[in-house]
């Protein structure tokens, strides 16, 4: 029980610290929302229809032309497919895979998109899952927080996400960062006054 | 009238003894494909039908051609569009003819040219010829065609269809000068995703490291000749 219990707090304080240890080094962050601000979001009580993720690459600080990675999706999250954002306006990307087993995305056409900003890469479609944020109940499946990780491009094997460089088309290794839903759940567990007197003793 | 002669006599033999002296530096202009030479590092370059590939220069692999007659005397002069590189196996499809991959400039009065662009072309080789007006330069020595270790691969490797070459399967080659989703398509079924391994082929890994499988730099250097319209040929 508190095993169970020491995991859900790691994976919350996890996603609470991670944007600030992680701001200095390239990585791939998936956002709540279309101004790339939002690694946190609690489901909806009542279901709602598709939505979009956003797939953001942050301080790469390279000439960008292609990145692939992989998005471990939780129970909460059912993924439905993925969108091109072509983004920068004009460039034109193409991919192979998906972000749910792994995808490689590349830019051409007019531009590719300046690594020295944040560049966005992918916008996954989902819907929500089975998802409630008051589920605290330790060993169900659908236990909150639940965590939305990116990984590195599974089917090559590769442990973190990685981008190509424009210049050389070498790669270079970035961190997947982690985004949460329902947050804010503190795990509880039953106890009378005296067990908690005795924790001090 | 006796003096006239012998002064018209005198001309004429120390014109004789001049052409006697300069024989040795004076070519025919005929091209003689066993006493020129050409040479190149090895090297492996991309090219494409839209002519923004790999220089050759940049890996290194810049052709030096020098081109000589029967008496191995350099030849001046001779123009560029004399002279161009083709695939050894005849695996590319230049685009324009010869003009896809002619020398920098005319032969220097020593016959020396270079090529440092890489050929504006679809397909993919393995070596490349140099030719001087319709003849490939040979192996001094055994004067056999030599085959310049340079690999050419180009991400125009299959063809759409109509109105161009008929489309082929597999990886059979069938360049059309133009990047298309036909190439996209055969350039997929050797990268590894999901549920898919991949299957190596050289003529698809555009980056170093070369061999082992198609990787994201592979990727990324086929999808900006692929994306929007596609490179094709401007011809």
């Amino acid at each position: 029980m508190n095993k169970a219990l020491a995991g859900v707090l790691a994976v919350a304080l996890a996603g609470l610290v991670a944007g600030s240890a992680m701001a200095q080094v390239p990585n791939i962050q998936v956002y709540f929302d279309a101004y790339w601000t939002q690694t946190q979001a609690d489901c909806p009580s009542v279901p709602t229809g598709p939505f979009e993720l956003y797939v953001v690459m942050n301080n790469w600080n390279m000439n960008v032309t292609a990145v692939d990675f992989s998005i471990a999706y939780p129970q909460a999250v059912a993924f439905i497919g993925d969108i091109l954002p072509d983004d920068p306006p004009g460039s034109t990307m193409t991919k192979i895979g998906d972000s749910a087993t792994g995808v490689v995305v590349g830019w051409g056409g007019c531009c590719t998109p300046d690594g020295f900003l944040p560049v966005l890469a992918l916008k996954p479609f989902v819907q929500w899952g089975p998802c409630d944020c008051n589920n605290h109940i330790h060993g169900d499946p659908g236990e909150m927080p639940q965590a939305i990780v990116v990984g590195g491009y599974t089917p090559l094997g590769k442990p973190t996400p990685t981008a190509v460089r424009l210049e050389d088309f070498q790669e270079y290794p970035g961190v997947g960062m982690t985004s949460l839903i329902c947050p804010g759940f503190i795990a509880v567990q039953s106890s009378t006054w005296g067990q908690v007197k005795a924790l001090y003793r | 009238m006796l003096k006239g002669k012998y002064v018209l006599l005198s001309l004429a033999a120390a014109l004789l003894c001049w052409q006697a002296v300069g024989v040795g530096n004076v070519n025919s202009g005929i091209v003689d494909p066993c006493k020129s030479t050409v040479t190149a590092n090895a090297g492996i370059v991309l090219v494409c039908p839209f002519g923004d590939g790999d220089l050759l220069s940049a890996v290194g692999s810049t052709v030096t051609l020098t081109v000589k007659d029967a008496a191995d005397v350099g030849i001046e002069g001779i123009p560029t569009t004399d002279m161009w590189l083709v695939g050894c196996n005849d695996g590319l499809l230049l685009c324009g003819g010869s003009q896809g991959s002619n020398a920098d400039l005319a032969t220097n009065p020593s016959g020396v040219t270079t090529f440092t662009n890489e050929p504006i072309a679809g397909g993919c080789d393995t070596g490349l010829y140099a030719v001087v007006q319709g003849v490939v330069i040979q192996e001094v020595g055994t004067c056999l065609p030599k085959c310049l270790p340079i690999q050419t691969r180009s991400p125009d490797y299959k063809s759409a269809g109509a109105p161009g070459p008929p489309a082929c399967g597999g990886d059979l080659k069938c360049p059309d000068s133009k990047v298309s989703s036909a190439d996209f398509g055969w350039f997929v079924t050797h990268y590894t995703y999901a549920g898919h391994p991949g299957s190596y082929i050289a003529c698809a890994d555009y980056v170093a490291p070369f061999g082992g499988v198609l990787g994201s730099g592979d990727f990324a250097k086929f999808v900006l000749h692929f994306s929007g319209a596609g490179h094709k040929c401007p011809i």
